[in-house]
């Protein structure tokens, strides 16, 4: 089963889907959910939704959401030299920039490395961090040639190339929150119609890094009786302080919040003990800062519960997830759709 | 030259553990001039090749082949390593890069997350010691299954030419060097190029952490005369006004008068640049005093040597991507090979 | 289009009191529409009926202004900042209040950087009692409205932001012959304080595509952020600013139909600022936006400059949307 986690993992990471271009994705997309879904079909805002319904006439409507957006930057200006000013699409930490590599996504996609210059000519002095306007994506081509293939607004992204580290281990961008698209499209293949508790309405999202409006959007017009959002959280390891985080390794996570609904919560938790399925809690007395906030009181209100794996290096290039985790997700997934009693 | 370039650049080669390079090379040479000169290495760890010459000048021809790294200093009981630099790095192209061990393990170079920084923090340039690398253990138990104190780690990056001549990898610096040397040996080999120098080529070690291999090798050879191949940090990216990009990438092999470390010998540089000038070959002039290579040790041992720098202008150096234009790699071999051929 | 452009220049009408705007803009579009409407927020939604698709136009009416807080016993007035007003462009400016009141606007120092805060309004009442008489707490005032040319087709003056993005819905509409599309030109109220109106605007036209009209910034004068857009190099297709990441299906199309019929465009990255596309995109099931843009040098000054060339290239490509989306 890991391996097909893997290689469902692998193939979305592989895909550009920087916030506002998930777009790209809908070939990839389709071809893995196969026809497992009853119905695929694209939001005005790019989110895509996966319909699949119960054997059951009067089942109640489940939304699922990941989003499928991650962080980039889109180019503003073509300079000479070959070189591309870029603004941020989402947080980004200029920290991680310097000798980064990028693809351009213009008429075709091009290689770039985003610039680093030596310390003493670094605006702010040798012991600062670069900020955005001070950095440039280098193409290596002439100003002429660049103009030929880069578009201004075209998108960037990382350079996508998923590592292989120790113990289960992987790392790329993207894996916010791609981990979670991933749990979930493998849970419902996994799942028989007959089975099926709810009629599932999986809303893989767009522009959530960039407002959180993907979700809400399709949440209006699907008008479900309940909403999960599953999203990444913060993973200690990677200095954030234990008492704030959860543990990678440690399973899926149940978010605890006062913009949660609590029934919904408890009986997750309920169900998750009484089948003896790993998982863990994490409290955020306010906001969850995921599709949440925007899905809670779309259309008339939904009833909302916040699932979460754990993830280092959130919106770096490295980010690292453990397919243990997304293997955990993926169960209580499968446990919620067949068996929840929400 | 461009796939053995690919081939060195590639391989691992922090200082001081330089044997996977120095084995392309060796490799290389046997393969290419098979009983044609003497290789030899030496206790320091470099390789060298000497074409005899009876009653010619020596000319020593020297490249390093060790690479900028880290090394392992403690293990974290959460599995983390921490580590040191092995050559100097600036820290603020390390964090969110990927590395790999010695023993072929990968990870990344993870610093506090964004999210728990002040402002203050965040605005100030990471430091080594608030870095660590990760390779995906949970505890100190696990890590030591595919680690140690004292393991070598590279940058992990690979070979990417791109743009119009442009290559990227980690090393470059200066397996670049390397790989001229090479092909000069295999055209001399083949006859293509002919030389009127007793010629020592040096492949050394050690260079980025100072202690250069290059000292005792010259001590040994007493060259007359040496060329140090090397690649050169230059601020040339937007946004950087002309005069203190030092140099462009593709507009040729770099002419140094003088760095930190050294005065170049003015005739021979003065030679040099004649020979470029006569033979159509694009090369340029240092504009700042800076930096410091090999050449600093082989001008003033032994009985000293008269000694120049030829190097190729990189972007980014010691970081995962190092960059030079395949145009300035072929200036600095045509410069060579004019110089070598005393006809000229 | 240029005494179009006066007639609603010269109307004051600050966020949420946008009322004798909305009735300047009736008159003009009465003889082109088929039904206008005005909703609680004040929005003015006109349409040209279509059985296609919906496509809603959006400028908005307001513009940035004072709001009086205070009258001191000089008869000066304290105020505070409706919208992002630059305290530095408004120093030392003539005002008018809602009632057609005129004044000037002084800062509290001469010397240090003014804050809207520290500001009065001078009406050259000599007593508190006086200055009560004309205005009262809770008056909305604007920076005196002017329109001149410079040179060629270059003007400056004020509020060009967003007049000019009505005066080009206005002229698009007179232009717009034959369509399928169900067209609605919104002429919304409150952008500057958070695109406020046009949200519900949107929500009850639920449109398939929405467009903003509205004025951009320029990365060709001193001190201008770092765009690629220029002053006079054509209209915008904007891409992204900081409030909407727009459609990359409808910008292909829209640069498409420019370049067909030979409209000169520019691409728009806007990295500070925003404008109603960002409601439009959010509001009910959500929709593809995108926003026309005018190329504007010195925003929210009194010295806003525009080039007559890019507006007209806007009314084009406008018109040509409408037709052909």
């Amino acid at each position: 089963m890991m391996e097909k986690i893997k290689s469902t993992l692998v193939a979305l990471c592989e895909e550009m889907t920087v916030s506002g271009y998930e777009y790209r994705a809908e070939n990839k997309i389709r071809e893995l959910c196969g026809s497992a879904f009853d119905e695929i079909r694209v939001s005005p805002l790019g989110s895509f939704v996966l319909v699949k319904k119960s054997k059951n006439k009067n089942a109640k409507r489940l939304l699922i959401d990941a989003h499928l957006d991650n962080v980039g930057m889109m180019v503003t200006d073509i300079k000479k030299g070959g070189f591309l000013s870029v603004v941020n699409i989402g947080g980004l930490d200029t920290r991680v920039l310097p000798a980064t590599e990028v693809t351009v996504y213009g008429k075709q996609e091009i290689y770039g490395l985003v610039t680093s210059t030596p310390p003493h000519l670094r605006k702010a002095g040798a012991d600062s961090v670069p900020k955005m306007d001070e950095l440039y994506i280098d193409t290596g081509y002439s100003l002429e040639e660049l103009e030929k293939i880069v578009t201004i607004g075209d998108p960037v992204g990382y350079r996508l190339k998923l590592t292989e580290m120790e113990n289960g281990y992987v790392t790329t961008s993207g894996l916010d929150d791609k981990a979670c698209v991933c749990a979930i499209i493998e849970a419902i293949k996994d799942v028989d119609r007959d089975e099926l508790k709810y009629d599932i309405y999986v809303t893989v999202s767009a522009q959530e890094e960039t407002g959180k409006n993907g979700s809400a959007r399709s949440a209006f017009e699907i008008e479900p009786d309940i909403a999960i959002i599953t999203d990444v959280n913060f993973a200690s390891g990677d200095g954030t302080p234990e008492h704030e985080c959860i543990k990678c390794r440690g399973g899926a996570a149940v978010d605890i919040s006062s913009l949660t609904d609590r029934a919904l919560t408890r009986n997750i938790i309920k169900l998750l003990k009484d089948k003896g399925i790993k998982h863990q809690i994490i409290c955020e007395p306010g906001k969850t800062y995921t599709n949440n906030e925007g899905l809670l009181i779309s259309g008339k209100g939904v009833r909302t519960a916040v699932l979460s794996v754990p993830l280092k290096n959130m919106h770096t290039p490295c980010e690292t997830v453990n397919l243990e985790d997304i293997k955990s997700l993926k169960e209580i997934i499968k446990a919620i759709v067949t068996d929840g009693e929400l | 030259m461009k796939e053995l370039l690919r081939e060195l650049s590639l391989a691992f080669g922090p200082s001081g553990c330089e044997d996977g390079v120095k084995d392309i090379i060796k490799s290389y040479i046997e393969k290419n001039m098979p009983a044609c000169g003497e290789v030899s290495c030496d206790t320091s760890g470099g390789l060298f090749l000497t074409l005899k010459k009876e009653g010619a000048p020596r000319l020593m021809i020297c490249a390093h082949m060790d690479e900028v790294g880290f090394m392992v200093t403690h293990i974290e009981e959460n599995g983390l390593l921490r580590f040191g630099c092995v050559g100097g790095i600036d820290p603020i192209v390390l964090t969110s890069k990927r590395v790999v061990s010695e023993s072929g393990h990968r990870g990344s170079i993870i610093a506090k997350p964004v999210h728990i920084l002040s402002k203050d923090e965040r605005d100030k340039r990471p430091k080594i010691e608030n870095m660590m690398i990760d390779i995906g253990a949970d505890s100190r138990e696990e890590a030591e299954k595919v680690t140690f104190v004292g393991e070598y780690f590279t940058f992990d990056s690979d070979y990417v030419e791109y743009g119009e001549g442009y290559v990227k990898c980690k090393a470059l610096d200066d397996r670049l060097g390397c790989a001229i040397m090479c092909k000069l040996i295999k055209d001399i080999a083949t006859g293509e190029v002919s030389s009127d120098y007793e010629l020592h080529f040096a492949f050394t070690c050690r260079e980025e952490v100072g202690y250069s291999g290059a000292f005792a090798a010259t001590e040994r050879i007493k060259p007359d005369y040496g060329i140090v191949i090397e690649s050169k940090a230059v601020a040339d990216v937007h946004g950087v006004s002309d005069q203190k990009k030092v140099c462009v990438l593709g507009d040729g092999a770099i002419v140094s008068f003088a760095d930190l470390g050294t005065i170049y010998d003015r005739d021979f540089t003065r030679h040099i640049m004649d020979l470029c000038e006569k033979n159509n070959i694009k090369y340029q002039v240092h504009r700042i005093i800076s930096g410091g290579n090999d050449s600093r040790n082989i001008q003033i041992s032994a009985s000293g040597c008269r000694v120049a720098l030829l190097s190729a202008a990189s972007r980014y150096i010691h970081s995962p991507a190092d960059v030079v234009h395949y145009d300035d790699l072929d200036a600095i071999y045509e410069a060579i090979k004019a110089v070598i051929r005393r006809g000229n | 289009m240029l005494e179009l452009l006066k007639r609603l220049m010269n109307v004051p009408s600050v966020s949420g009191r946008e009322d004798k705007i909305r009735e300047a803009i009736v008159r003009e579009v009465e003889p082109y529409a088929d039904e206008i409407s005005c909703d609680p927020v004040g929005n003015l939604i006109v349409r040209k009926k279509g059985t296609g698709k919906k496509i809603m136009f959006c400028a908005h009416m307001d513009e940035i202004g004072f709001f009086a807080t205070y009258i001191d016993d000089e008869g000066l007035i304290k105020v505070n900042a409706i919208g992002g007003i630059s305290a530095l462009a408004a120093a030392y400016t003539e005002v008018v209040s809602e009632n057609g009141v005129r004044g000037v606007i002084i800062p509290e120092c001469g010397k240090e950087m003014p804050k809207v805060e520290n500001m009065y309004i001078d009406i050259g009442a000599k007593t508190k009692k006086q200055a009560q008489r004309r205005v009262k707490v809770g008056d909305f005032f604007v920076c005196a409205p002017s329109i001149r040319r410079l040179s060629g087709t270059r003007y400056v003056g004020r509020p060009f932001d967003d007049r000019v993005g009505c005066a080009i819905m206005i002229e698009a509409l007179k232009k717009v012959k034959e369509t399928e599309n169900d067209l609605y030109f919104v002429f919304s109220t409150q952008e500057e304080v958070g695109a406020r109106g046009s949200k519900p605007a949107s929500y009850s036209v639920a449109p398939d595509i929405g467009i903003a009209i509205d004025v951009t910034g320029t990365g060709d004068k001193p001190g201008s952020a770092k765009m690629a857009v220029k002053l006079g190099g054509g209209c915008t297709v904007k891409i992204k600013d900081s409030g909407v990441i727009c459609s990359p299906e409808l910008v292909k199309q829209m640069r498409e139909i420019a370049e067909e019929n030979k409209v000169k465009y520019q691409n728009e990255v806007l990295i500070y600022g925003g404008t109603d596309a960002s409601s439009i995109q959010v509001a009910g099931k959500g929709a593809r936006v995108s926003a026309i843009s005018v190329p504007t040098a010195f925003i929210h000054t009194g010295v806003e400059m525009v080039d007559m060339f890019d507006v007209n290239e806007a009314v084009k490509l406008t018109a040509l949307l409408a037709e052909k989306l």
